[in-house]
């Protein structure tokens, strides 16, 4: 399974990495921006990618937007800060097939992306 | 700012350390100020914007964004790019983490980071009244500032 991650934090990235890394899953990947997010989606071609939402240069719902436009199968778990439920349903319209709170422990994060693979 | 928010931002607080060290903040009682606030070593800065104005800020001491760093990725010597990043994170979370006392219209912009003491340029964004809760996490301190009409 190939992974893209997507946050402009770097800490994040890193974070997300060591969580997820395992003999199932490669991380094909990484972008601080959602512009650079599908440079690396066209040449990567990902199955799974976390995105976060507010990032400068393009934010995640329209780097989601897009990459689903270039490969509709992919599977976005969009990882935020932002906790209204307006942006849930935002991210979910979009097409987006898991959305997970930051600050999040190792656990609900592995929880939230076996739970969008399954899907 | 009303109390049912501030609440909503202390509990928000407290709710991002526990979840990421399973350890409580400590925080202080929250107080008002108008004048120069004074600032930790790191400090990250968020824009608000839409139906609310102002800015949050969260201001950290090294040491607390060192232990930060420590507990989510095991980096036990972070250099300086990390300790800025991890402050422009924490200030993102905890902004992010309150939008739902805001209302649907607040939006929040990615965080700019300074380091040192640059009171003049971090205090500009702030709207009247600037609301201060010091925290204490690990012995370690640092602070949310939030200034929203």
């Amino acid at each position: 399974m190939k992974l893209l991650i997507v946050d402009d934090s770097t800490i994040m990235r890193i974070a997300i990495q060591k969580i997820l890394s395992d003999k199932e899953i490669e991380i094909v990947g990484q972008a601080n921006n959602g512009r650079d997010a599908i440079e690396l989606f066209k040449s990567t071609n990902p199955d799974f990618v976390t995105m976060d939402i507010t990032m400068p240069e393009m934010d995640g719902l329209t780097c989601l937007e897009a990459i689903l436009k270039l490969k509709p199968e992919v599977k976005v778990l969009v990882v935020t800060a932002l906790n209204s439920e307006a942006i849930l349903l935002q991210a979910l319209k979009k097409g987006a097939k898991g959305f997970l709170n930051k600050p999040f422990t190792p656990d609900k994060l592995r929880d939230a992306f076996t739970k969008m693979v399954s899907t | 700012m009303k109390e049912h928010e501030l609440n909503h931002i202390i509990s928000t607080i407290e709710n991002y350390f526990q979840e990421v060290s399973s350890e409580k903040a400590i925080l202080g009682i929250p107080y008002t100020t108008k004048i120069d606030e004074p600032i930790f070593e790191f400090t990250g800065i968020i824009g608000i914007s839409g139906n609310r104005k102002g800015a949050i800020y969260v201001s950290a001491e090294s040491k607390l964004l060192e232990q930060l760093t420590l507990f989510i990725i095991g980096e036990d010597n972070p250099g300086k790019t990390i300790l800025n990043d991890m402050v422009g994170e924490l200030s993102n979370t905890i902004a992010g983490n309150i939008c739902s006392a805001f209302g649907n219209e607040f939006t929040i912009t990615v965080p700019i980071v300074v380091s040192g003491k640059v009171n003049d340029i971090v205090l500009q964004k702030l709207s009247i009244p600037i609301f201060v809760i010091p925290i204490t996490w690990k012995n370690s301190k640092c602070k949310l500032v939030i200034g929203i009409d």
